[in-house]
């Protein structure tokens, strides 16, 4: 029996140095870097990486990731050892959530009173808790105490979701939205040049008309995820127009003031009636979106790079043929920050400073360096661009994306429009309105004067 | 004066009667108990908190806070719950036609043919797929241009433009009942299969020698003899689609359709309550909902008794 035992403790200790072995020789992570100093850390490094001070000695932080596990759990089991190793004393518990039910997962343990003690959170969740006042504020916990490792962050992804001006998570990684995929296999099936792409949303919808025509209605040049809620996308158009959303202290919307916007919303439903897009983009969302596109049937694709895998996953023909240009941009070339992935931190958190420290690591231009090394998102650390790796190309598709990231998020804003209350209530009414429009219930500016008019029946009744 | 000795004894023989009966209750309490506990912690206990919770605002993330019948007064003023209402009532369109579906399926394969086992296997299939597949299936079959049917309907030059079945309003609705019917028919096929396979055969015998043909067999012999059936799958059937919501949220990607085309009243309390996060103003609706629902049944229920009766 004991040699058994002895056998089955062999086995189990070769499995998990074949794992650890794995970990730092995975095939799916050609851009991993096992000697640097993320994965291979000396003291001095450690000490570099200490920024916070009065962490709790004998902390356990319960962090919770989303969508992440068991796919990055070697890069997330990295973190901790590192964080453990520059905070002695500091234990950290590892609790990925998978995508499905985050987000009630998260609400459910608020309302449980058991949050963990650092939570990741997509950008368009965050409203509702900083509403619910059960986040830290961070513009206090680090813009106040420690300016100078705000200061590292992207502006944009900083401020991208405020309650009230407030911001209540630390931006982790971020999707940049100034890349569009090209079906090269219709591109070239159409004889088209890069010349012929189009800058601009107003070149584009004619250029829509322009794909349907020359491909007899096989191909359309892109789709919309107009079916998703969350994000407020419709807002974020008009924004890229030049539209001002709100008023100059930010107590009403009035975006239905602009004729840009009502243009807007002509050129989208002269393009649906005429199926210059296809009609499914009413109820798409970005998954069905990136679907339609694998399906060989569109063009242009606007999503984050970090997307690109699925298209990998559901048509690898199409994946080949692909190349990344320019994204289209509205009249006013406003670099609007893409998707913010964010670190919140529970107000009622028994440790605070060892949670900001941790949030911190995470974010801290080295580990975001390795994790964008992992995978092509990108660091919400302006200092993280400073890396070579930042600086040079490679032999992924979205390598070439890396040498222009730092420039675009330097300069990239804020379009600073998740700012409402009762976001999901706003996020229907935009939908809802839109949709009124598009399917001829409404004018464009009816559509646009009663959606403004129910918003600010919310910023009156809630603020 | 002493009492006769078959007084006492009679008395004793009264105890433990009594003491017997008392200890059957314990006992029976006992066995009860564990299904019990399942039931207060997991129906009772989150019924009254949802009677509790709808005179609040609560938002899950804080404490609830008392506000009277004000969710109720804003439940009459909201024009989506009424529309949630309507489709919901709407949606019982589905009842009667999976009952006429299902009783004539089930009488195709009530008749000795080869195969017929393999049938009744077929058509109850759907009614064991996941509704993700479901969802999946559908989202192929309703896809425009090129799904099932406008691909075929336009290849066939039946049609000019594709059909919008999940892209306009009027639609929608529709579409989504159809999947409901699609999903139902085999399931309640078994259960009229059950009820005609205690039909005697005699009462056919019976019929055709007094000239009924098929079709008056069936009205007149079947449709009496699987009565109950009816009533039961009338009274399961309609509530299933008062309560409708997987269909709702696969099929419309978890929005209600287009301008709330498809909301139905299930949907509109899971917006409330898990999207706005308006858990008290959700569980006003779930009291409504659930008060009109049991009204309903009884009706129904009423309603189909009285009609056996007359019959």
């Amino acid at each position: 029996m004991k040699r058994l035992l002895n056998v089955f403790l062999i086995f189990v200790l070769a499995l998990t140095a074949a794992s650890i072995v794995s970990a730092e020789e995975r095939e799916d992570r050609p851009n991993r870097d096992p000697d640097g100093v993320f994965w291979n850390p000396g003291e001095e490094q450690f000490e570099a990486w200490r920024v916070i001070d009065n962490v709790e000695e004998g902390a356990v932080l319960r962090f919770w990731p989303w969508a992440l596990t068991p796919d990055f759990e070697d890069y997330l089991n990295q973190i901790i050892a590192n964080f453990e190793a520059t905070y002695p004393g500091v234990t950290v518990l590892l609790e990925g959530q998978p995508a499905a039910g985050a987000r009630d997962n998260i609400r459910n343990s608020f309302g449980a009173g058991n949050p963990a003690d650092i939570i990741n959170m997509s950008d368009g969740w965050v409203a509702e808790f900083a509403e619910a006042g059960v986040l830290l504020n961070m513009d206090e916990a680090i813009g106040e105490a420690y300016p100078e490792i705000r200061e590292q962050y992207v502006d944009g992804a900083w401020q991208k979701v405020t309650f009230e001006g407030t911001t209540y998570y630390v931006p982790w990684y971020l999707s940049l939205s100034n890349a569009m995929a090209v079906n090269g296999l219709i591109f070239d099936e159409l004889g088209l040049t890069e010349d012929d792409l189009p800058a601009t949303w107003n070149e584009a919808y004619a250029f829509a008309e322009r794909i349907r025509e020359e491909s007899d209605g096989r191909y359309h040049a892109f789709s919309f995820p107009w079916g998703e809620l969350a994000g407020l996308g419709v807002l974020n158009a008009f924004v890229g127009e030049g539209v001002p959303i709100f008023n100059e202290d930010r107590t009403e919307v009035i975006f239905n003031q602009s004729p840009e916007a009502v243009a807007v919303m002509d050129a989208y439903k002269t393009m649906l009636d005429n199926d210059h897009i296809p009609r499914g983009s009413l109820r798409d969302d970005v998954r069905r979106m990136i679907d339609r596109f694998s399906e060989g049937e569109i063009l242009l694709l606007m999503t984050g790079p970090q997307l690109f895998r699925l298209i990998e996953e559901n048509n690898p023909e199409v994946y080949d043929s692909l190349f990344l240009v320019n994204s289209i941009v509205g009249e006013a070339n406003i670099r609007i920050i893409g998707g913010v992935q964010t670190l919140a931190i529970p107000a009622s958190t028994e440790f605070p400073n060892a949670a900001v420290a941790f949030a911190t690591f995470v974010t801290n231009p080295d580990v975001q360096t390795a994790f964008s090394r992992e995978v092509p998102i990108f660091s919400s650390n302006l200092v993280s661009y400073e890396d070579p790796f930042f600086q040079t190309d490679g032999e992924q598709l979205t390598d070439s994306l890396r040498p222009l990231a730092g420039e675009y998020f330097s300069t990239a804003t804020d379009a600073g429009i998740l700012d409402f209350p009762s976001l999901s209530e706003v996020e229907q009414i935009v939908v809802g309105e839109f949709q009124a429009a598009l399917l001829g219930v409404k004018s464009s500016q009816e559509a646009l004067d009663d959606m403004a008019s129910r918003i600010n029946d919310i910023l009156a009744r809630d603020r | 004066m002493a009492m006769p000795a078959y007084v006492s004894n009679q008395e004793t023989l009264a105890e433990g009667a009594q003491r017997r009966k008392r200890r059957r209750l314990v006992t029976a309490y006992l066995f009860t108990l564990p299904a019990m506990s399942f039931l207060i912690v997991f129906l009772f206990i989150p019924l009254f908190a949802a009677v509790y919770l709808s005179f609040t605002n609560y938002n899950l993330l804080t404490a609830p806070e008392w506000v009277g019948t004000h969710n109720y007064s804003r439940l009459f003023d909201d024009p989506l719950f009424w529309r949630g209402l309507r489709n919901s009532f709407i949606y019982l369109i589905c009842t009667p036609i999976l009952i006429v579906l299902s009783i004539a399926l089930a009488i195709v394969v009530n008749r000795p043919l080869r195969g017929v086992s393999a049938f009744r296997a077929l058509y109850y299939i759907p009614a064991v797929t996941s509704i993700v597949a479901i969802g999946m299936i559908f989202e192929f079959v309703f896809a425009e241009p090129a799904g099932l049917i406008n691909g075929a309907l336009l290849s066939l030059g039946w049609i000019e433009r594709p059909i919008n079945f999940l892209t306009h309003p009027d639609s929608t609705l529709i579409s989504i009942m159809f999947v409901t019917v699609w999903r139902g028919i085999g399931f309640y096929m078994i259960i009229f299969l059950a009820a005609l396979q205690s039909v005697p055969d005699e009462l056919y015998e019976a019929a055709a020698i007094d000239g009924a043909n098929k079709l008056k067999q069936h009205w007149y012999v079947t449709i009496p003899g699987i009565r109950a059936s009816i009533i039961f799958v009338a009274i399961i059937s309609s509530i299933s689609a008062l309560k409708v919501f997987e269909e709702i949220w696969i099929m419309t990607n978890a929005t209600g359709g287009l301008l709330d085309s498809a909301l139905t009243l299930m949907f509109y309390l899971y917006r409330q309550g898990f999207i706005n996060l308006e858990l008290g103003y959700a569980s006003a609706i779930a009291v409504v909902f659930t008060i009109i629902t049991l009204i309903f049944s009884i009706a129904n229920l009423r309603f189909l008794e009285r009609n056996t009766d007359a019959s």
